[in-house]
């Protein structure tokens, strides 16, 4: 008879508490530190949630003020140009970039300074994002990256100048990719239920100027030793496309070690000052 | 969960070598089995097999459970060996690889008291508030990973808790979920009773730190009247219900509510900085289901009439999950489960936020050779919306064991925007004629007809599936079919000239049965579409390659 006492006794004890005290969320404000991140956004224009993602990226990037580098990647999935297309966002460097961020689990997801495992390395659910990206904001600063360009609004050539400047020794093989990415461009775009004509598509990779891995820089920085790279590019004649005043400078530095790439330190320019 | 899966493995045959020392005069049962399947990944871009690594460079696939049980006395016990390698179960759209002991369990009885440890499934009344379960075609399996007590007054009542956390992959998530129940059962009368099995039941999650951690970095970002000021680490669910039968009548009813908790909601409207609007953000609501069912059955007439209303019952381990992720629960489907080719094409997913929806079933035999089966169900949006309406009716002949003919007609309403997600689609409307002949020659040989047309002017268009199966028993069975897109809409593969395709979607299979074990080949085709398990879908892109499977029982 005990036992059936003890029984009710524990399987309600189960649920007695005290009552439970809110946890308040507070406003938000931005975090000091110089760290900027960078954020591959796996988008397509056939993903019905896609312009949610950029959205939410659209707010995180106002909120945190400069503190965010957006990348949108058209890989393979969902990218198909539709019927109202005027453009075809898909090029051979973003599919592979789409690959190399792999696993992902659909579309919108984004790789926060590709700190991600071996489970998910793009991050689904926009109502995750803010707050991975909350959290690699919070880590330590360990590099600074300077970006300069110089545009030939006659010749369309464009000059950039990288110099990555580590603040403390980092030992490992690193690479250092630099990306042209366009905003602006307004195409037909998919937004749940309907197709949005003349959706203003922002932050697209255009052309990648290293290797879409990156090209190796170093084999260890040495703290206060700046590396410099200087690449040249111009922009082709593309109605439409390849608008300078919408174009920016995408350059960021990842520490290669097996499987994981994480990120440092992103950094961006408009290619127009 | 397991640093060293061999160092547990090798721990647990240990127990059972103590606990079998313990029992030495009981034999004991053994018992176990497999399934496993290989997947050829043939590249055919026409049909959109194509795009993901496994058709581009991987071109192999494959999983296999393989499970061992063992019972003795008042013991139970039972681990399952998982295996996943570059397979596309997870997700249909990348590679998942990873394998180890996956599920285990030990269970044992003490006089009223049962007492579970390891990765319990179970569930409370209709699964509306919990139900943990494995579905291996979604690749669900929620088991909860922790403790389970279950307590008997007597034959009628009982009374059961359980404390863990939810299965993930080869882990658990980090969210604790507690939850009891109390079940009964009554009986009045003697020559014809009514009887009554009423229950209640109650659940319990708590976020982990992590998880609030990462719900207060995401809800500092909204603004405005978007805004969510406060959280709280405990959700509670509870359900009350009851099975009643009187004759020749049954009744079911559940009612379940759900204490506000944050939870995605894709149509609730977030306005950003700049003022625009975007579908898809938290909100903090309470949530409620309502379920009711009545059966009766006499003399060759049975009929079923259910009727559903949900809001707000979006229940998971963490709000930041979705799709058939960490959920916690089961909301019953409201619609006929439908077993051929093309009547299945189109199935409705179980809306979690907002549906209402009944169903008609009712079935009459005339005699010992014929019998007709008519189903309705229709489901709408708490907003009045048509999800999804269905008439199904089915005619089954049988001649004695010599031949079965079954016919009959399918009308469909599917709203393709809502369950399927695409934008701009009108809503499905299908006729789907169908037979399906059964005949068989002598003790070993027979064979099976099945034929389906689908009208319809919307998505891919009107379909015409055939199969022919011929068994040559108790070893061998052979299969053809083909799916035929015979009115291709502009919707449905098309060539470069942007022109609509009639395309083919063949297989070919065969399949050798021995005792217990059962090896089968097939060389598919197949068109994209939804795969649903119990009112819980996901669209499946096309296949194209070859599929092995072997299952097998010990």
């Amino acid at each position: 008879m005990l036992n059936k006492y003890f029984i009710i006794v524990f399987i309600a004890g189960l649920f007695i508490s005290c009552t439970e005290k809110d946890v308040i969320v507070p406003p938000f404000t931005a975090p000091e530190s110089n760290r900027v991140v960078l954020i591959e956004e796996l988008t397509g224009v056939r993903c019905p949630n896609c312009p949610s993602g950029a959205a939410m990226l659209e707010d995180l990037d106002a909120l945190y003020e400069g503190k965010l580098v957006i990348m949108a990647v058209h890989g393979d999935f969902d990218t198909e140009p539709l019927v109202q297309s005027k453009y075809d966002f898909r090029t051979e460097e973003s599919r592979a970039l789409e690959n190399y961020l792999r696993p992902f689990w659909g579309k919108p997801s984004i790789a926060v300074n590709r700190v991600g495992d071996e489970e998910e390395l793009a991050y689904i659910g926009i109502n995750r994002w803010a707050g991975i990206i909350e959290a690699e904001l919070a880590k330590p600063h360990q590099m600074n990256i300077e970006l300069n360009t110089e545009f030939d609004l006659s010749t369309r050539k464009l000059t950039i100048h990288v110099g990555c400047l580590p603040l403390q020794d980092l030992p490992g093989s690193f690479n250092l990719t630099v990306a042209i990415t366009e905003s602006n461009i307004v195409d037909a775009q998919v937004n749940q239920t309907v197709i949005i004509p003349d959706y203003t598509h922002k932050h697209v990779m255009r052309k990648m100027l290293t290797d879409y891995k990156g090209d190796q820089i170093s084999n260890g920085f040495k703290a206060n030793q700046v590396v410099n790279k200087r690449f040249e590019f111009t922009l082709p004649v593309n109605e439409g496309l390849w608008v300078p005043e919408n174009c920016e400078v995408v350059a960021f530095v990842n520490k290669i070690d097996g499987n994981k790439k994480e990120v440092l330190q992103a950094a961006h320019a408009s290619v127009v000052k | 969960m397991f640093t060293n899966n061999y160092k547990f493995f090798l721990l647990l045959i240990a127990s059972w070598m103590i606990v079998r020392q313990g029992i030495s005069q009981d034999q004991g049962v053994f018992s176990g089995g497999l399934e496993s399947n290989a997947n050829f990944f043939m590249r055919d871009s026409l049909i959109g097999a194509s795009g993901i690594p496994q058709y581009d460079n991987l071109l192999f696939g494959g999983e296999a459970w393989v499970k061992m049980g063992y019972q003795i006395g008042t013991w139970t016990l039972g681990l399952r060996f998982d295996a996943f390698h570059n397979s596309n179960l997870r997700e249909p759209n990348s590679a998942y690889s990873d394998q180890g002991i996956r599920h285990w369990f030990i269970r044992k009885q003490i006089k009223d008291l049962e007492i579970q440890a390891g990765h319990i499934y179970d569930q409370i009344g209709s699964g509306i508030i919990y139900r943990a379960y494995e579905e291996r075609p979604l690749f669900i399996d929620n088991a909860l990973y922790g403790v389970s007590l279950k307590y008997s007054f007597n034959d009628q009542w009982s009374v059961k808790g359980f404390s863990g956390r939810q299965k993930y992959l080869f882990s658990s998530y980090p969210s604790i979920i507690k939850g009891a129940s109390l079940d009964g059962f009554y009986s009045f009368g003697d020559e014809k009773p009514f009887t009554i099995a009423p229950g209640f039941g109650i659940v319990n999650r708590t976020y982990s730190e992590e998880t609030m951690q990462n719900m207060v970095n995401t809800l500092r970002a909204y603004i405005g009247n978007d805004r969510i000021e406060t959280l709280k680490y405990n959700t509670y669910a509870g359900s009350a219900y009851a099975t009643l039968s009187y004759g020749s009548w049954g009744m079911y009813l559940e009612g379940a509510y759900k204490t506000p908790e944050v939870f995605f909601d894709p149509n609730a409207l977030k306005t950003s900085i700049s003022g625009t609007q975007t579908p898809g953000k938290y909100v903090q609501e309470p949530g409620s289901v309502l379920y009711a069912s009545l059966s009766y059955g006499n003399k060759g007439l049975g009929v079923i009439a259910e009727v559903k209303r949900t809001e707000n019952f979006d229940f998971r381990t963490s709000p930041e999950l979705s799709l058939t992720q960490g959920l916690m629960n089961f909301i019953p489907p409201m619609s006929r489960v439908n077993a051929y080719r093309l009547t299945a094409r189109y199935a409705p997913a179980t809306q979690l936020l907002s549906e209402i929806a009944y169903q008609l079933d009712g079935k009459y035999s005339f005699n010992k050779h014929a019998s007709l089966n008519i189903n309705y169900s229709q489901i709408n949006r708490l907003d009045d919306l048509l999800l999804y309406r269905e008439l199904y009716t089915e005619f089954l002949y049988k001649q004695g064991r010599d031949w079965r003919l079954i016919t009959g007609l399918q009308w469909q309403q599917y709203n393709q925007e809502i369950y399927e997600v695409k934008p701009q689609v009108p809503l499905l409307n299908s006729i789907t004629p169908f037979f399906d002949f059964q005949y068989r020659i002598n003790k070993q040989n027979s064979f099976r007809l099945e034929g389906q047309y689908m009208h319809t002017e919307q998505d891919f268009g009107s379909w015409i599936f055939g199969m022919a199966e011929y068994n040559v028993a108790p070893h061998w069975a052979f299969e053809l079919s083909g799916m035929y897109n015979i009115v291709p809409t502009d919707k449905a593969p098309a060539d470069e000239n942007g022109n609509a395709i009639k395309l083919l979607y063949p297989t070919v299979g065969l399949t050798y049965v021995s005792g217990s074990n059962r090896y089968s080949l097939r060389y598919v085709k197949q068109v994209e579409g939804i795969v649903c398990a119990g009112g819980v879908c996901r669209l499946e892109p096309a296949f194209s390659g070859i599929k092995l499977a072997v299952s097998s029982s010990f």
